[in-house]
């Protein structure tokens, strides 16, 4: 059972103050609750450690798929293949920084991998900031949270210009135009990458200039400024479906050094739901695992998800006999499915489920927890913690 | 084996208090056309994070997984040993953008730089010339002193050395054959301008190599000027703006339009 304790004083008026006012909610669900989950350290470092764990294991996944080149199974663009093996083959291409959802972690039930969000997780603002500034807002210490987002997404970046020391620390951050809440989850990364010795700038993705031959420009009062490193919120999976000749000019910039791209483009092996079957097949004792299969599970419950399904989009849950009890729409239904073992997440005593987020950027950083229905989409909360 | 920077080696353990702070106080030259950035600039909290108890308990989990891939990884390691120094820089002025621009490349791009140097280069014996002082200047301030053995001396603006070095014999070489430049090195005047800080401003490539290294600090008659020299390249480099289009560049993609689209998983 989830415990929960009440943190009364919200941080609107902080929030609003740094124009994140889309977390108060137009729905009739404020996004923000006014209480936090309460955890031990125990519990709270056995989230942070199975993050840790599970990341060493994706990467052992990832060499695998490379070298099986088993790229189609995992629904990866063909025109992106060629800069995903670059990327991974040179080590100066660090992932920033992704997102573990699992479930879990409370009384005696083992910590599971739902899955990583590798390429474009958001809930930054929300996990780095708004619990603290939760805690802060009620009087209590900081230091009952596991949250070093911010100082890791510093550390990282700060990594990523030494690594990389050959360019200049110039980095341009895009999202798509029209999703504040992109906004703020690259204002954050911006922020971090600033501390960190980088020049930043913005440009939303539309505005954003590329020569194939020269780099990635930002164009602004009559010049265009070149810049060595890019960050996209924008999935590598669009770039390669939507935006082909931008596939084909980015894996040109990447392979002669032009631009140092982040995410990776070998964060979409760990994007695909495919890795979740291909963790099973590696890892089939590792407790963290639900079995994974690309056929409905025979005599168990299990969950139908789409290979690059955001936000709970097209999932169906089914019954031990493979009948559909749930189903959620969305955009990506002509895509491949995998079926993962179904599990409950925990609950709290009104029966809302809990899935927990740990954020990873070069290890576990931070936790935060998204309240909602069995399955979790863009309508659910997100609940702090405090560690006690 | 497998791939072992993905996660980057970790700042906590050689830095154990960290005092890294998210702070959005300072206004700056960011996301004006979001509507989300002067709510940041104006917002006067500071969220100041102190390590935690807890994650320091956590990070000694994972501290021995850090020491071994620092091990294993070679360019970690280099990189761990040398350091790096970066500058801020790029101040928002447009009208400091005078300085000199160079074509690069068959674009024939046009590079200016908001930051510029001033060097001192002297004649230490006939015909052989050497940086004695160099100092970060405003690009219509830059350029070279040089002073000669005979006690006179001359000021090169960035224009004259560029048109020294792209015709001098002993530099030429440098853009137009890379490959056979090394027999050309001298140290001749043309070769000071190439090899100091004013190179960053004539086009001299910025990929750091073991010959440029070697070329170029054996330029400066002071180690220290000579580090000094080494930040001040990252400040030009970095300060540098393009104002043509780049050869076949192209905009507007995802311009569709797919607003209001995130992509939380």
């Amino acid at each position: 059972m989830i415990s929960l304790k009440s943190l009364p004083q919200s941080p609107d008026a902080q929030l609003r103050q740094i124009g994140w006012d889309w977390m108060l909610g137009t729905d009739t669900l404020p996004y923000l609750t006014n209480e936090v989950v309460q955890l031990n350290v125990q519990q709270a470092m056995g989230y942070a450690e199975a993050a840790n764990r599970l990341f060493e294991m994706l990467v052992e996944a990832g060499q695998h798929v490379i070298d099986q080149d088993r790229f189609a199974e995992l629904g990866i663009p063909a025109n992106l293949i060629d800069i995903i093996r670059h990327s991974w083959d040179d080590d100066r291409n660090i992932l920033l920084y992704g997102r573990f959802d699992l479930a879990g972690g409370i009384d005696d039930a083992p910590v599971k991998l739902i899955e990583f969000n590798a390429d474009t997780a958001t809930c930054l603002p929300e996990t780095a900031v708004v619990q603290y500034a939760h805690l802060k807002a009620n009087g209590l210490d900081e230091s009952q949270q596991v949250n070093a987002v911010f100082e890791a997404l510093v550390a990282q970046f700060e990594e990523i210009k030494a690594q990389n020391d050959d360019l200049t620390p110039t980095i341009l951050l895009s999202a798509m135009r029209d999703s504040p809440e992109d906004d703020a989850n690259v204002a954050l990364l911006g922020e971090a990458a600033r501390e960190a010795g980088f020049e930043v700038a913005f440009a939303y993705i539309d505005e954003v200039e590329f020569s194939a031959t020269e780099g990635i420009y930002r164009f602004e009062d009559g010049t265009f400024t070149r810049f060595d490193f890019w960050f996209k919120l924008i999935p590598w999976e669009y770039i390669g479906h939507d935006e082909p000749e931008l596939a084909t000019i980015l894996t040109q910039l990447v392979k002669e050094r032009k631009v140092v791209i982040l995410n990776p483009a070998y964060a979409l092996l760990f994007q695909s739901k495919y890795m979740l079957k291909v963790l099973w097949e590696l890892f089939p004792e590792s407790p963290l695992l639900l079995e994974t299969t690309t056929e409905p599970l025979l005599g168990k419950a299990s969950v139908e998800k789409v290979l690059f399904g955001r936000e709970g989009a097209n999932v169906r849950i089914l019954d031990a006999t493979g009948q559909v009890t749930q189903s959620v729409d969305g955009d990506y239904g002509d895509q491949d499915t995998i079926y993962q073992q179904y599990v409950d997440f925990p609950q709290d005593a009104a029966g809302n489920q809990y899935q927990a987020g740990v954020f990873f950027a070069g290890e576990a950083c931070g936790l935060g927890f998204r309240r909602g229905g069995a399955v979790i989409d863009n309508t659910a909360q997100f609940v702090g913690h405090i560690v006690e | 084996m497998t791939k072992k920077i993905i996660w980057s080696s970790n700042r906590y353990a050689a830095n154990p208090t960290h005092p890294a702070k998210l702070t959005f106080a300072q206004p700056g030259n960011r996301l004006p056309e979001s509507g989300l950035q002067p709510a940041l600039a104006d917002c006067s909290l500071v969220y100041t994070y102190r390590p935690l108890t807890l994650m320091t308990i956590l990070k000694q989990g994972t501290l021995l997984r850090r020491v071994k891939d620092i091990t294993l990884g070679t360019t970690l390691t280099i990189a761990l040993l040398n350091g790096t120094v970066m500058l801020q820089s790029c101040g928002n002025n447009r009208s400091d953008e005078a300085g000199g621009s160079y074509g690069d490349g068959p674009a024939e791009e046009t590079v200016t730089f908001k930051k510029g140097v001033r060097s001192v280069i002297t004649e230490t014996a006939p015909g052989e010339f050497k940086i004695t002082d160099e100092t970060e200047a405003e690009p219509s301030e830059s350029g070279a002193i040089v002073k000669y053995k005979d006690g006179h001396s001359d000021t090169l603006s960035v224009e004259a050395a560029r048109k020294l070095v792209q015709n001098d014999p002993s530099t030429s070489r440098y853009f137009n054959d890379p490959g056979s430049y090394g027999q050309h090195h001298s140290n001749g005047l043309a070769n000071a301008l190439l090899w100091g800080g004013m190179g960053y401003m004539l086009g001299r490539s910025t990929a750091p190599n073991y010959n440029d290294q070697r070329y170029s600090s054996g330029f400066y008659t002071n180690q220290n000027t000579y580090n000094r020299s080494q930040q001040l390249g990252r400040t030009i480099t970095s300060s540098r703006v393009v104002t043509s289009r780049p050869s076949g560049g192209r905009s507007g993609f995802f311009s569709r339009g797919s607003g209001g689209r995130g992509f939380s998983g």
